[in-house]
């Protein structure tokens, strides 16, 4: 084993493995909740750094106004454009590539989440092998590897084989990827909360073509990797947006537009509020889409 | 926030992490199966089936044949086979769905007899233990708590009983069964022995043994006892007609494999890599164990005064069986030895998993007698 594996093992994927154990001994040896509570931990030691991002997302929109002043002065002239937008962000304090370093710190994170989950599965004898390496012992007894064979079936899945359920239609199997649905509808949901408003038309459209492809994506990996990597993804999802929420205080862009538009104000009112419910339209987070969405209070 | 490049270094990073996720599995879900018959051995080496001459080390044939097909038994080959009736039982697992199938190849020719079940119904789960025979019937163990007795010549099933669950869902059965007079009895990863009688596939035991970790090795047998090596660091030895336990011995780590029977010696492997040397009351009659290079997963194999050992870092040593004194030590890295050692016409013969070669033979004292490249 080469020394940079050693540490990384010794250091990361060692204790992750065996947090997972005392997890599954801690949730009644249930592998989907050990999976959930494991997510969750997970989210907890990233909160600072997911905070930042929120943050700066948040300093971002309230620079959208100015940033599409900036726009339309300096729209044909690209570099001059670049110029002033750097100047307005180090103005504000804002570093407009803080966001990317959460992003970037959950690819490692993800990669040693699926392999902890495989290999406490162990559903193989070469598997086992693997994992009698990582487990740990207490005083010379064996009381994690006690927990072994972890048991992996939750309902219709195997967590630790890619999700394959069919239903015959009309003589023939159609796959019913329900997971990966999951994975799919969770991950658009937190992407399309998540997005800042785009500055001109071109972001907007890599805006709309990321939320398009981000899900595409991770429902493509979630229907060819194990079913307990797309639980994974899903409570990261939903924690994602509850964690937004609570930092926006606004539950209301939770839900779809249609539910969300704020209802007119009713015919016989006497007095009608002084102010909309929606902000003046200097300080509404921009967003060049179709409609617009109600803006947060307060 | 993130603008447009940054977007597409994260969509680059996206696609990058797929393919590191894609990549997780490994080549094989466990290591090659060996069994001998009339001087010949047949390898279930993963990619092939070989019979190879053990004298010479000359193949005698290979499934799939060399630019044929394997027809309906496709897939990898890792079970330990089993000889009977003229024939090779094999078990073929769907690397993907982990899914398999029984194959009756010709004992003389290899060519394809039958499969288990036929092409048309859905497959058994993983087959992972070795296949056992008694002549006339063979006996399989599942991944999914199956235990079948197939008829060797005509690949039909006589019964298939499924083991009852123990609150771990279905039992998974990795360890090699084995037969004692009219029972078989098989050891399960949920902790469990139990006792099927061989004719019909009812239980036999009015209860199961149960011990603290997984059973995942061959079982033993020595007409007095049954040696069952668990996960919980222990060999238990039972009462081969009602499961009651007689003794048990606390090793170093996991047991996997059940103990070489070698007269009133017990020779255990442990997964910390230490080798003991019990009675038969389970008491260590070394000095000292024997520790090895790296973790011993396979059942040494007992020859006249000698010990042989295989351990997971490639290594094989030569023991002194009254005290475990080492004799001589030969490294086949990066080959891993897995592969519980078989002795025939005067040789020891190794199955490295990995490494450059498929088998490797020695004489007794461990000069190299021949060696078949992969």
């Amino acid at each position: 084993m080469n020394p940079i594996t050693l540490v990384t093992n010794l250091l990361f994927f060692q204790p992750l493995v065996n947090l997972l154990l005392v997890l599954y001994a801690a949730m009644g040896r249930n592998f989907i909740l050990a999976i959930v509570a494991l997510t969750v931990l997970i989210r907890l030691l990233l909160y600072p750094l997911m905070a930042q991002q929120q943050r700066t997302a948040r300093k971002m929109q309230e620079l959208q106004p100015r940033l599409q002043e900036l726009q339309k002065k300096y729209g044909k002239d690209r570099e001059r454009l670049a110029q002033e937008q750097m100047k307005l962000y180090k103005e504000a304090g804002v570093n407009p590539f803080g966001g990317c370093l959460p992003l970037l710190i959950q690819f490692p994170i993800l990669i040693a989440v699926y392999q902890a989950i495989i290999h406490v599965l162990a559903l193989n004898p070469m598997a086992v092998i693997d994992l009698s390496k990582l487990i740990y012992r207490f005083n010379g007894f064996p009381a994690l590897a006690t927990l072994l064979p972890i048991q992996s079936q939750f309902l219709l899945w195997d967590l630790g084989r890619p999700e394959r359920i069919f239903v015959p239609v009309g003589g023939i199997l159609i796959p019913l990827p329900i997971m990966t649905l999951l994975v799919i509808l969770t991950t658009w949901w937190s992407q399309k909360v998540m997005s800042p408003p785009a500055t001109d038309p071109q972001t907007q459209m890599t805006t709309q073509l990321m939320n398009l492809y981000m899900p595409l994506f991770f429902g493509w990996i979630s229907y060819n990797l194990a079913v307990g990597l797309s639980v994974y993804f899903i409570v990261t999802n939903l924690i994602s947006v509850i964690q937004f929420a609570l930092a926006t205080r606004d539950v209301r862009r939770l839900l779809p537009r249609w539910l969300a538009r704020p209802r007119p104000a009713a015919p016989a009112a006497p007095n009608p509020p002084a102010a909309s419910p929606a902000r003046p339209k200097k300080t509404e987070p921009a967003r060049p889409s179709k409609a617009r969405r109600p803006a947060k209070e307060g | 926030m993130l603008k447009r490049t940054d977007r597409h270094i994260l969509a680059g990073l996206g696609i990058l992490l797929g393919l590191l996720l894609a990549g997780c599995g490994g080549p094989s879900s466990s290591w090659p199966g060996i069994q001998v018959g009339d001087s010949t051995l047949y390898v279930a080496d993963i990619d092939r089936v070989l019979a190879v001459e053990a004298a010479s080390g000359q193949e005698r044939w290979r499934f799939p044949p060399q630019n044929g097909a394997a027809g309906p038994c496709q897939g990898v080959f890792h079970a330990t086979p089993a000889v009977a009736d003229g024939v090779v039982v094999v078990a073929a697992e769907n690397p993907g769905t982990g899914e398999s199938r029984l194959c009756g190849l010709d004992r003389d020719a290899g060519a394809l007899r039958w499969t288990y079940p036929p092409a048309d119904q859905p497959p058994l789960g993983p087959v992972f233990a070795g296949l056992v025979t008694d002549g006339g019937r063979v006996f399989v163990g599942t991944g999914d708590g199956f235990v079948l007795a197939i008829h060797p010549a005509t690949g039909q099933a006589l019964w298939r009983t499924r083991l009852p669950e123990a609150g771990r869902g279905a039992p998974r059965i990795w360890a090699t069964p084995v037969l004692s007079d009219t029972l078989l009895l098989v050891g399960t990863m949920d902790h469990r022995v139990l006792a099927l009688d061989a004719a019909t596939g009812t239980l036999a035991w009015p209860a199961p043994f149960q011990a603290r970790g997984a059973i995942a090795g061959a079982l033993a047998l020595d007409g007095e006892a049954l040696y069952v090596g668990a996960f919980d660091d222990h060999l238990y030895a039972l009462d081969p007609a009602t499961g009651r336990e007689r003794w048990r011995f606390k090793a170093g780590h996991w047991v996997w494999d059940g103990p070489a029977v070698a007269g009133d010696r017990l020779i255990v492997g442990d997964m910390s890599g230490q080798v003991f040397a019990l009675d038969r009351e389970g008491r260590p009659v070394w000095p000292r164990p024997f520790q090895a290079n790296g973790p011993v997963r396979a059942r040494p194999l007992v020859v006249a005064d000698r010990v042989y050992v295989a351990d997971e870092a490639g290594w094989l040593h030569l023991l002194n069986l009254a005290d475990g004194a080492k004799l001589k030590s030969v490294n086949l890295a990066p080959g891993r030895l897995l592969t519980p050692l078989v002795a025939v016409a005067d040789r020891v013969v190794v199955v490295p998993t990995g490494g450059p070669f498929r088998l490797v033979a020695y004489h007794s004292d461990l000069r190299e007698a021949w060696k078949l490249a992969r």
